[in-house]
């Protein structure tokens, strides 16, 4: 009986320490807290980026906190709100983070935050099946003008968020209003691919990271990404740029450090990963999940996320999200 | 293919391999026993472990964390009333009131053994039908999703005890309604959250099954103070008699049959499996408990791996534990998928291989615990009752980090109280509550799709299927009243 009772406390006590418990501040440490459950892409990020570090000595020990709800504002309101109390941690997120700000779903903004560096950077895409008659996104915008109502375009997120925004970016570039196109949201890119290829919808607009698979299997065509220059994986996927159609658009992802953050320990902090950055471990890591690099450390990562904002912004307005 | 089995047994059985997977089980039971914490939050604990070893290997002992785990789960919901996951919520149906009535032993080991033939049953059939089976999975969309969970609820109806059916739906509303608080998936908005973040998210479900199953229970068993009987349980439980096992094997076979199928397809599979299974053994079952218990375990079990058949051949995850272990072959940099199988069929094999040795070694590790952990039970009330609300205030805790869930849990646990003592059974509640999401967002799926036109209907057969389908056993009633 006391046996099972004392296996009983021993695990509970293990469970709350490695789920929840932050590290006190000693050397060299750092703590990741993470606004999503784990599996995702952020929680990924975090991991490989910690990894990275431990491997190339830049810190001795890396913990990780899943700390999921309210779309992320429950770590952001715990980072704002423990500003002074925390040390060695750092907070990943990524471009929701803007958007939710503005939409007003939560109460803080990045500027509540200390960015330290942008690291990886996923562009949209768009893709058919394989077997679909659309061979370019000019066929797709021509099929949305002749009979908008019966083409539906299916995405990883709620109307208004990452994947739509990105849609409503390419068809407001095409002339057409982006409220007139039918957008289905899908509960992750994984039931929103599943939908691509049950046939439930013809068009589905995604980041690039979640088609990887598929792509390679030659199940479904990419007809564009929204990034500056084509993928060297992937050659025959032209840009929207190439395209004629201006947009670029990255889904970043990014650390960030309380807004507490001394000026030394921030240039520490960035020093730190410029170095990781660079180095073996890192690109492999990159390799491994078909990451694009995206490196922008502190300021330059700061200059980045205002000029983002602004464009958030503007489609958020048209789409008459934000007001 | 043969080849490929005898790769995947050479990987599996190797003896570090084996070790692992020695390990992944124990350490996925023990986790997946605390309430709350099922076998996502058990694997994601192992993920830095994983990291240190190969692919084959860590994937082998994650297998093993993920039967574990499962088992785990199954245990508390059948000692304690505490279902730390949806997919066991059917089991406590009948394995609690069976622990209850002296026969706590036997009811653990009737579930290891059913957990055993059902994940066993799932592992072969995906050995020889993952590819085809995808194939089903993307038959199955929007309007086959909202079609497939409307028959579920009308069932849970229709087939609730005579004279429960008015209780039994008025709770199954009452639960979808409480799906509706959180963000809407669809639109994004938020509703009836009241501007608190706690609720943005909804209420989670280790939440509510906490405060309506164990909590009411606890406090039940406090107010009543019945007296208790001191169970003696020994390893002789773990051996059943002949004539039970001719009872429980074609149960079992049917419920991991029907499990699997459901399983396949993305979602909530496991825990429709297991709800579908309990409900079709009582209606065409003896109705013992016994055979209540099976079905459930059996079912969920080859639900379980039946969820990996999108994972390994189509590269998407059907599960939220699919979902994090697609997370760890990618760290792996394995790639899931159609390519999979042709570019790593070590891999490709041995994980389904390692998924069949799991499950034996579980069951060889858990038969010798189960006469400890059933003496759980005898703990006098005064002891255990403190235990089970504490260990789900922390489950519950360990979950979401919010002070006030806990405090929204007691409110739950007081009106949970309420309901029962005036009649209303609770698990119809749960079965609303967890599907109103998936319900309402396929069903909005589809109407969007459909524009609200009811010929769309006529297009798929599947659907209008399933809904005379639902329609029908609607008249089962009636047609036993006549007969009666």
């Amino acid at each position: 009986m006391l046996r099972i009772l004392i296996a009983f406390g021993l695990l509970c006590f293990t469970g709350i320490c490695s789920v929840a418990l932050a590290d006190d501040a000693v050397d060299a440490r750092l703590h990741i807290v993470i606004p999503a459950g784990p599996g995702g892409g952020l929680d990924a990020t975090a991991r490989a980026i910690g990894r990275a570090l431990v491997s190339d000595q830049e810190v001795a020990r890396v913990s990780y906190e899943n700390r999921t709800g309210g779309g992320g504002g429950k770590a952001m309101a715990y980072f704002v709100e423990s500003t002074d109390s925390l040390t060695d941690t750092l907070l990943v997120n990524s471009t929701p983070l803007l958007i939710r700000s503005l939409q007003g779903l939560f109460p803080h903004s990045y500027r509540d935050l200390t960015p330290i560096a942008g690291l990886i950077a996923d562009p949209g895409i768009i893709a058919v099946r394989a077997d679909s008659p659309y061979q370019s996104w000019a066929e797709v915008v021509a099929a949305m003008k002749q009979r908008p109502a019966k083409l539906f375009v299916g995405g990883g997120s709620v109307k208004g968020s990452l994947d739509h925004i990105i849609l409503s970016l390419l068809v407001d570039k095409a002339g057409i209003s982006p409220r007139s196109v039918r957008y289905l949201p899908y509960d992750g890119g994984g039931k929103a691919m599943l939908a691509l290829l049950s046939g439930e919808v013809d068009i589905m607009v995604s980041g690039l990271g979640e088609t990887l698979a598929q792509q390679k299997a030659g199940s479904i065509r990419l007809l564009g990404m929204t990034s500056e220059q084509a993928n060297l994986s992937f050659p025959e996927v032209p840009t929207f740029r190439a395209q004629q159609v201006d947009v670029v658009f990255y889904n970043w992802r990014g650390l960030f450090a309380p807004s507490s953050t001394t000026p030394v320990q921030r240039a520490q902090w960035i020093a730190q990963l410029s170095n990781t950055v660079a180095g073996a471990q890192w690109q492999q890591q990159l390799t491994r999940y078909g990451w694009q690099p995206l490196y922008l450390p502190g300021d330059e990562f700061s200059r980045y996320l205002a000029q983002q904002e602004i464009m958030l912004k503007e489609v958020l307005t048209q789409l008459g999200l934000v007001r | 293919m043969l080849e490929g089995v005898m790769t995947g047994i050479a990987t599996a059985l190797t003896l570090s391999n084996l070790s692992w997977v020695v390990f992944g089980c124990v350490a996925g039971t023990l986790i997946g026993m605390i309430p709350g914490l099922g076998p996502i939050s058990a694997i994601a604990l192992m993920i830095p472990i994983s990291y240190s070893l190969d692919p084959a290997g860590g994937l082998i002992m994650m297998a093993g964390v993920y039967y574990g785990a499962v088992f785990g789960g199954s245990t508390s919901a059948i000692l304690i009333n505490a279902p730390g996951v949806a997919s066991t919520v059917a089991t406590s149906f009948a394995g609690y009131p069976l622990a209850r009535s002296g026969k706590a032993g036997k009811a653990l080991a009737i579930a290891a053994y059913a957990s055993f033939f059902g994940g066993t049953f799932g592992a072969v059939m995906l050995l020889f039908f993952a590819s085809t089976l995808a194939l089903l999975a993307l038959q199955i969309q929007s309007p086959e999703y909202a079609a497939l969970i409307l028959f579920a609820m009308t069932s849970i109806v229709v087939f609730a005890q005579p004279g429960q059916r008015i209780p039994s739906a008025v709770t199954l509303l009452l639960g979808l309604m409480l799906g509706t608080v959180g963000t809407d998936q669809l639109g994004g908005v938020q509703r009836f959250t009241f501007n608190q973040i706690d609720l943005a998210d909804g209420i989670h479900f280790v939440l509510l099954v906490m405060s309506t199953f164990a909590l009411a229970e606890a406090f039940r068993l406090f107010i009543a103070q019945s007296p208790q009987t001191e169970q003696k349980v020994s390893l002789r439980d773990l051996k059943l008699a002949k004539s039970e096992v001719r009872k429980l094997t074609p149960v079992a076979g049917r419920s991991a049959l029907l499990g699997f199928i459901v399983g396949v397809m993305p979602g909530a599979g496991a825990t429709l499996a297991s709800f579908f299974a309990y409900d079709l053994e009582k209606q065409i079952g003896d109705g013992s408990l016994e055979a209540g218990l099976t079905a459930p375990e059996a079912a969920n079990n080859a639900a379980s791996t039946g969820s990996f058949v999108p994972l390994l051949s189509l590269g998407i995850p059907g599960s939220g534990t699919s979902a994090v272990l697609l997370g760890v072959m990618l760290a792996y940099g394995l790639q899931p998928g159609p390519t999979l199988i042709v570019e790593q069929p070590e891999i490709f094999w041995g994980v389904i291989i390692s998924m069949y040795v799991g499950n034996l070694m579980l069951l060889l590790l858990n038969l010798p615990l189960i006469p400890y952990l059933a003496r759980l039970i005898n703990l006098p009330s005064k002891v255990l009752l403190p235990l089970v609300i504490g260990f789900s205030l922390i489950g519950v805790f360990l979950t979401t980090f919010s002070v006030f869930d806990l405090g929204l849990m007691l409110g739950f646990a007081l009106a949970a109280g309420l309901l029962r003592a005036y009649g209303f059974p609770l698990a119809p509640m749960l079965l609303g509550f967890i599907m109103s999401g998936l319900f309402e967002e396929n069903l909005r799926r589809a109407l969007l799709l459909s524009s609200g036109e009811l010929s769309y209907l006529v297009e798929r057969p599947i659907t209008l299927l399933i809904l005379i389908a639902s329609l029908l056993i609607c008249c089962i009633p009636l047609w036993n009243r006549r007969v009666a």
